[in-house]
């Protein structure tokens, strides 16, 4: 990074402080540090849950997976809209009505006690991990980028969000989501017209659009029906709307957002334009790595993107050997420029036969250059290296072709995403602990300053919490993956309690504590089988087989006491 | 007592935001899904 890079990477990121700061100063209750006294209009309410859901790693790691993958990630999010529509009937003006401070509350409204501590904690556990992980996957990316620490770049996210959340409370979350949102698309945006921009003369937008789509990265939409198929229409439109529900209808991170609108009006709006805009939004990202695809094809990219292995690998004594297959890997690519270049003409000249003439060469060219890279990444195995390298197609993009002034852009855009979901999350946390656990179990009867105290309180250390969890982390080696895994595992469960609490009034609470621990015991045992290869399952079925077990094992265990006391009486 | 009344409150299906009914916002919801899948389709084909 240059130093106009530097100035306006530090400018952006002290304009989020201060704004952080000044739009959350006067808060003086509970009300006010926790849900921004109800006073949020609906578009600050959608860009924060916007924001909050796209963490750095949407922005980094999204190109890069369309760049090796395709764009079919996109159909991940087609559920989305429906459940948006669900819970604005449904969660929306419940929350509301009872003034709630967490989505854990009510449960203990509708059930009991024993189902809002069981759900809070699993709350606190899997959000916790992933609050973690929200700090520590993009400081490695941005550490690996820039070449400096770990503990700096995690210091810095985590350091940031520790002053305006302490100071500000949610008021201060939502605002800075606001701003950091419009950030990231500002340099998103920019960073796709520049991806045009840089393309040969010759390439016009439509010839890069056929490029993509010969070599199969425009396959937005499959209607193959496949359980082991991570993404197709059917586990996006099924998988992914019982993940939305889940995720927005009982994760305290989420609800915690629309819990601070204005009116049941305001949060409704703030979810459904959410669910409007998040497709086209995803399918835009993916689109920003399918052009630097394209760009690739013409211009030699690195043989592997994580500079820090590739500096790793040519030190080692297997240096020499990688070295020359990076040559050959430059010379495949030069070739393959000149049969993509075949192909473009054969396809404007109309001729079918030297189309598909044309085509069958630019495969073997593109066979050849893929040879040399599964070489590489051999090797690479055997220096012990992370071989996904899809964190850092897009930065190194960045890094190398665009000018001054926009790569500290586009690093300010990553800092702000990785700030705003962890911000999110780390807010969620601290008001789960204060009012699930400090004041429900320890403290019940403390004037509203003392709980305004504990709860700034409570920021100031999930925040150290996960800026420690950050520099840590990297001494977990694989368990990182395992961790982020293990967060998904618990979304079916509680979206299981929340449509019994919501729509099964028959079901009491310890009928549906039951079914909760149930439900775990089933996902976990799955989990556990997927893992040692016994069944082949993607993991977007996980919250619709949880959510069921609990609604079949609620519903049964209440019927067996019915009949018992039935009988018994 | 409390918990009773709290345990009445049921999901609440009023006036929406905007088109006047749920239906309506449910079958506007799914037109733009189906619009942006054909479309989708539509641009995959095309360059594939």
């Amino acid at each position: 990074m240059r130093t106009t890079d530097w100035i306006v990477l530090a400018l952006t990121l002290a304009s989020i402080v201060g704004y952080g700061v000044y739009k959350g100063r006067g808060t003086r209750n509970l009300s006010g540090y926790l849900l921004a006294d109800r006073q949020m209009r609906w578009y600050t309410v959608a860009l924060s849950i916007m924001a909050t859901q796209a963490s750095a790693i949407t922005f980094t790691s999204t190109p890069g997976q369309a760049f090796v993958d395709g764009m079919r990630f996109v159909q991940y999010y087609f559920g989305l809209p429906i459940a948006m529509v669900i819970l604005s009937v449904t969660a929306v003006p419940i929350f509301h009505k009872l003034k709630v401070y967490t989505a854990y509350e009510y449960l203990e409204h509708r059930f009991d006690n024993k189902t809002r501590t069981l759900t809070s904690m699993i709350f606190m556990v899997s959000r916790g991990l992933g609050a973690g992980m929200s700090i520590y996957a993009p400081s490695l990316v941005l550490s690996v980028m820039l070449g400096v620490d770990i503990r700096l770049t995690s210091g810095i996210i985590g350091g940031t969000i520790i002053i305006y959340t302490t100071m500000g409370g949610i008021k201060a979350v939502n605002w800075t989501d606001f701003q950091q949102l419009l950030i990231i698309m500002g340099g998103m945006i920019v960073a796709f017209v520049l991806t045009i921009v840089l393309l040969p003369s010759d390439i016009s937008f439509s010839d890069a659009l056929s490029v993509a789509g010969t070599a199969g990265r425009l396959n937005v939409i499959d209607f193959s029906f496949d359980l082991s198929n991570k993404y197709n229409f059917w586990s996006g439109i099924i998988g992914g709307m019982f993940v939305a529900l889940a995720y927005f209808g009982t994760d305290q991170s989420q609800v915690q957002r629309y819990l601070t609108g204005q009116s049941v009006t305001q949060s409704r709006l703030g979810l459904l334009f959410n669910g409007l805009a998040k497709v086209p939004m995803q399918f835009f990202i993916l689109m920003i790595g399918v052009m630097v695809f394209v760009f690739y094809q013409f211009t030699a990219p690195p043989l592997f993107f994580n500079p820090v292995e590739t500096a790793r690998i040519k030190s080692s004594p297997m240096g020499r050997e990688y070295e020359s297959l990076e040559k050959k890997y430059q010379d495949a690519v030069e070739k393959k420029a000149g049969r993509i270049r075949e192909f473009l003409d054969a396809r404007e000249s109309g001729s079918p036969n030297e189309e598909a003439v044309t085509k069958q060469n630019l495969e073997k060219a593109e066979r050849e250059a893929a040879e040399i890279k599964a070489s590489a990444l051999g090797l690479l195995k055997k220096n012990d290296a992370d071989t996904n390298d899809t964190n850092y197609v897009f930065l190194s993009f960045v890094v190398k072709y665009l000018p001054a002034g926009l790569v500290g852009l586009i690093f300010a855009c990553i800092f702000a995403a990785s700030m705003s979901s962890a911000s999110g999350e780390l807010s969620a946390l601290a008001t789960t602990s204060v009012v699930d656990v400090y004041k429900r179990h320890l403290r019940k009867t403390r004037d509203e300053q003392h709980y305004l105290r504990v709860s700034r309180f409570a920021m100031a250390a999930w925040g150290v919490y996960g800026i420690l969890f950050a520099q840590l982390a990297s001494g977990l080696g694989s368990l990182v993956e395992a961790v982020n895994v293990l967060g998904s595992l618990f979304y079916g469960t509680m979206l299981g309690v929340f449509l019994v609490a919501f729509y099964i009034k028959w079901i009491g609470g310890t009928p549906v504590f039951v079914g909760a621990v149930a439900s775990e015991i089933v996902i976990f045992s799955l989990f556990f089988c997927e893992r040692l290869g016994m069944v082949s399952l993607s993991w977007l079925w996980y919250p619709v087989i949880g959510c069921g077990t609990v609604i079949l094992v609620a519903a049964a265990f209440q019927m067996t006491t019915r009949i018992r006391m039935g009988t018994a009486g | 007592m409390g918990r009773k009344s709290y345990a009445k409150i049921t999901p609440d299906p009023d006036q929406p935001p905007f088109l006047k009914s749920w239906t309506r916002v449910y079958i506007f919801v799914l037109s733009f899904l189906a619009f942006l899948v054909i479309l989708f389709y539509v641009f995959m084909k095309v360059y594939t």
